[in-house]
Parts: C-alpha cells; structure tokens; sequence
C-alpha cells in the first residue's frame, strides 16, 4: 500500500462530484473509499444531499442552490463545483497507513440446490468441478460489501475464487427471484427483489434483504459469510 | 377532501420531489420527472413546494372533486372541461363538490401535474381506475353560487414558457467523453436523438446513428445522475430519469445540464432534439438563473392567491 493517495476528481453532473480513486476491484482501494466517505460525514456539509459509495470512487450529490446560498453566500467567488471538489479533497486522508475498517460480520443461510440455483451445475461444468466444490469455494470466503446499488439494498460482494469467477449470461433472464444468489465475475451478490438479471445464480437465501420500512440488511463495508442449508431447511426458513 | 379516478389514464402516479438520502443504499431518489410543473403547480394552489402532486401522461385521467377545493394543473400545455366549462394549464382553480375534470386532447408537453390546496397523501405505485386520492387538508372556502357555478377560474395564468426549449438539449461532457473520436464528436452536434418508445422513467433511451464505433468496455460500477448520458454497447444513448438506478458500468460521456431537465421530460416519445455541449459554470448560471424566476413566479403566484382571497 502506498503512503499516499493517487486519485482523480470531476463533475459528473451540475449537481455531483465524483472522486475516483482508479485500479481494478481491491479491498485497499475500497478502504479508502470508506475512509472518505466517514470523514465526508463527520464533516457534513448543508446542501450536500447524497454520499455514494462505490467500488473504487466516492460521488457527492449536492443541491446546487442550497450550497450557493449557505456556503457561499449567494457569492460567485467560486463555482459550486469547485467549491464541492475543494471539499472533498480536504478530506482525503493522505496517510491510509494503520487505519481499520471494522464492521461486523453478517451469515447468509443459502440454499445451493439446484431447484432453486438454475445455473449451478453449468457453472460446475464451465469450471469442470463438481457441484459440491462450487459450495465449498463459494462458503469459504468473507466477502466484503463494496457496496450498494442496482436494486435497493443488492450489494455488490466479493472477491469471488478464482476457480468459480463466472462471466453474466450473454441474454439478463426476464425474472430472477428475490433472495437468489448470483455471480458475475469476480462479484457475488443477492437480489432483494424479483427483477430481471444476467448473474449466474448458484443460490437461494431464505432471509429478506429489504424490509418494509426499507431497512437493508447488507450495507456497504459490512463483511458476509454464507452458510450452505439444505433445501429442507431453506422451505422451513422460508416460511418464517 | 379527497378527489377518485374515475377512468385511469397512462401511469398515474403521486410524486414529490426527488427523495434524496438513500441513494448509497440503492435507492432511487424518483419524485416527479419535470419538477418545475411540480413546483409551479405547488405555488398556483398555495402549497409548500415538497406537497405531494398527481403525475399524468396523455391520455389523463378523469377526476371527480368529492368536496369543494382549490385545484391546479401544469405542466404540458392543455386544456380540461370541468362539467361544461373549460379549463386551462396553470390557472388556479375552485371547484365545487362532485365536479368531473376531463382533459381534452391534443396537449403540448409529454406530462401533466395536478395539485390540489394542501396536497395529496402520499400512496405509492400506479394508480388506478376508483383509486380515491386523499388530500392533507381541507379546502374553507365558502364561495356563492353553489348548484350554479360549478367552477370559477381566478382570472390569471402563470406563464411558464421561459422555462422550456423543445430543440436543443444542454449537456456538461462526462467523464468518459473521450472515448468519443475527433470525428465522432463532430458528427455529434449534427445529429437528431429521438426518443424511443422503450422511454420510461427510469431512462430515455435515444434512436440515432450510432455515435460511436469502437467498442467501450464495460467499466466498473459508480454513481449515476438523472441526466448522465450513458453509451451502450451498441453505441446509443440512454439518458437517466427520475427513477433512474443509483449506479452503472455503461461510459458515461456527458450528463443533461439541471436546468433543462424539465424540457427534456416534457418531451413526447417519437420527439427528436440536438445535444449543445457547454462547460459547467455556464450550466451552473443557467440553473441559479433558472431558481431565480422560479421564486419571483412563486411569490407573484402566492400574492396573487393572497389578493384574490382577500377580496372575497
């Protein structure tokens, strides 16, 4: 790890700002990430409506007129934008030496038969390993939430094995259910809801990942183990 | 007070304004696509700018008033018969207990806003056919005639005009506009994007030429805006609306500027228009500009609701 960070920074709308840190999926970069993000919190600015994490990057939404009105005092010394990037980049940490991220550890119940993982076995077959081997591999790893997006409360999970990485479908499916547990790449990741879909489903978890007053269970930084079940016990959580 | 659809039209819905907040756990901010409708139609009936309004597409629903209120509707250009009077788009309106609100065709804009004096509770979803909407508070308002005079229209119209364009659409470029040619980006500002009919609110997604030919990959997910302009593999633009995703891995190559929004989501499916790239500070002028005749509408619409009443 680097002593200190390289990053880029722009505008992706007239009303947000972007700073990306680059490089592929790791777990250093997402630190950071984090990092960012809890010092943007601590460090609240009025107008700023959204702080969204994502794999490698941090983009804050703002309300264009509220931070000219309150932060800048209805001035034009400064862009809006500018005045945001300036902020920001006064909360990135240079020194990401010696910092944690601790967050708790959520266990997934998940069910691999194939009655309810319709691509299991052909993701067996692409790796040519058995069934059985695609559970232990994908049971064995903490995964780390890099965070939320797509549906409310999916979260993007990884890094998958190498030995069970498995692209998307070439065609989404029309209906994926909710609770299904898919791969795509080096990502795994649970649909809250039904919704169409292109990962590779290898699962089913019984539990709600969203509940009706929208709490979700997996946020971002949180770390995720799952647990195989059989399918017996998947019904009977199921109707819980 | 409450007012029922009596016949459905296409995807009515109640919207408020962007919800934002949650948008690093997934959730969509939604709210009404042309938020200046939304506010107008606030101000004509002496709301709060985040009160709850009934978004409609054409054709609209047909309404009946089941008590007497203070009603307005914005947005598209049109024109409604209330019983036997008609009606017009940003007038406010007092209606009578049982009157029946019809929207007449042809309408200039892609969608209406309705509200109503204290504005709708808010219910989620599509609405439809007997849906009774409920409305947060009552309308006092004792006026003559009742029996006669089912409708009476306060005698002035708030011209929005300014704030709509119907050719050409603004745009900031976005990070990965450079994946876009010399020539490519010359071709750009000549071409026509229609929007297609796979359009909801989730997105636009706009029928051109390709605009690009070389293949992008997929990058990694990062946050979206309404109004980024995403490029598909097969080279077409898709532009996010209000229910847009909160994050995407398409190429982001620019994003619909704040300020024409509203123009953009007023835009019939089947409409075409032209991109005009500008820098940021010219995008961020135009959207204080933009805020400032909207609050001189505002407070001209609340004197003119505080004139009107007082006289009475």
């Amino acid at each position: 790890m680097s002593a200190t960070t390289s990053y880029q920074i722009y505008p992706i709308s007239d009303q947000a700002v972007t700073l990306d840190f680059g490089g592929p999926i790791s777990l250093e970069t997402n630190d950071r990430v984090y990092m960012l993000v809890d010092a943007l919190i601590k460090n609240k600015l009025e107008g700023v409506t959204d702080i969204i994490p994502a794999y490698n990057s941090v983009t804050v939404v703002y309300d264009y007129v509220t931070v000219y009105k309150r932060q800048l005092k209805n001035e034009n010394t400064i862009p809006v934008y500018a005045f945001i990037k300036n902020w920001i980049e006064n909360n990135v940490n240079q020194d990401v030496s010696g910092i944690e991220v601790l967050k708790n550890e959520i266990i997934i119940p998940v069910c691999y038969d194939k009655t309810v993982a319709p691509d299991i076995e052909s993701v067996a077959e692409q790796h040519q390993i058995s069934a059985q081997k695609v559970i232990e591999l994908h049971t064995a790893k903490t995964y780390r939430v890099f965070m939320n997006g797509f549906l409310p409360g999916f979260a993007y999970m990884g890094i998958v094995d190498p030995a069970i990485q498995t692209p998307r479908h070439q065609n989404p499916r029309p209906l994926v259910q909710a609770g299904s547990v898919g791969i795509a790449g080096v990502q795994t990741g649970i649909y809250p809801c039904n919704s169409p879909g292109g990962w590779q489903i290898i699962g089913k978890t019984p539990l709600a990942l969203i509940d009706e007053n929208e709490n979700i269970l997996l946020t971002p930084g949180s770390f995720v183990k799952f647990n195989a079940i059989s399918l017996l016990e998947f019904e009977k959580l199921n109707k819980q | 007070m409450s007012i029922q659809i009596i016949k459905a039209g296409i995807l009515d819905s109640l919207q408020g304004l962007p919800d934002t907040g949650k948008q690093h756990q997934g959730f969509s901010p939604g709210g009404s696509m042309d938020t200046i409708a939304h506010l107008m139609a606030n101000a004509l009936v002496g709301n709060k700018r985040d009160a709850i309004v009934l978004e409609m597409h054409i054709p609209a629903a047909v309404i009946v008033f089941n008590k007497e209120t203070l009603f307005t509707f914005t947005g598209a250009l049109t024109s409604a018969t209330l019983d036997n009077e008609t009606v017009y788009s940003n007038q406010p309106i007092i209606v009578n207990a049982g009157s029946k609100l019809t929207f007449n065709a042809p309408a200039n804009g892609a969608r209406i806003y309705l509200a109503v004096h204290g504005g709708f509770l808010f219910k989620k979803g599509r609405l439809q056919k007997n849906d009774v909407l409920l409305t947060s508070q009552n309308f006092n308002y004792h006026f003559e005639g009742v029996g006669q005079l089912h409708a009476l229209t306060t005698g002035w119209t708030a011209n929005t005009g300014e704030f709509y364009r119907s050719n050409i659409i603004r745009c900031i470029q976005g990070p990965n506009f450079n994946v876009l040619s010399q020539k490519e980006i010359e071709d750009f500002e000549n071409k026509q994007f229609e929007i297609d009919l796979q359009s909801n609110r989730m997105g636009f997604r706009l029928k051109s030429d390709p605009i690009c030919h070389t293949i992008t990959p997929e990058l990694l997910s990062t946050a979206v805006t309404r109004g980024t302009l995403q490029l598909t593999p097969a080279g077409q633009l898709i532009v996010l609306m209000a229910d847009h995703q909160t994050t995407g891995g398409y190429p982001r190559i620019g994003t619909v500027i704040s300020a024409d929004m509203a123009s953009l989501a007023q835009m019939p499916i089947g409409s075409s228009f032209g991109i005009k790239w500008i820098d940021i500070q010219e995008a961020e002028r135009l959207l204080l500009q933009q805020e400032t005749n909207l609050q001189q509408l505002e407070n001209a619409c609340k004197f003119r609701l505080q004139e009107y009443f007082s006289e009475k």
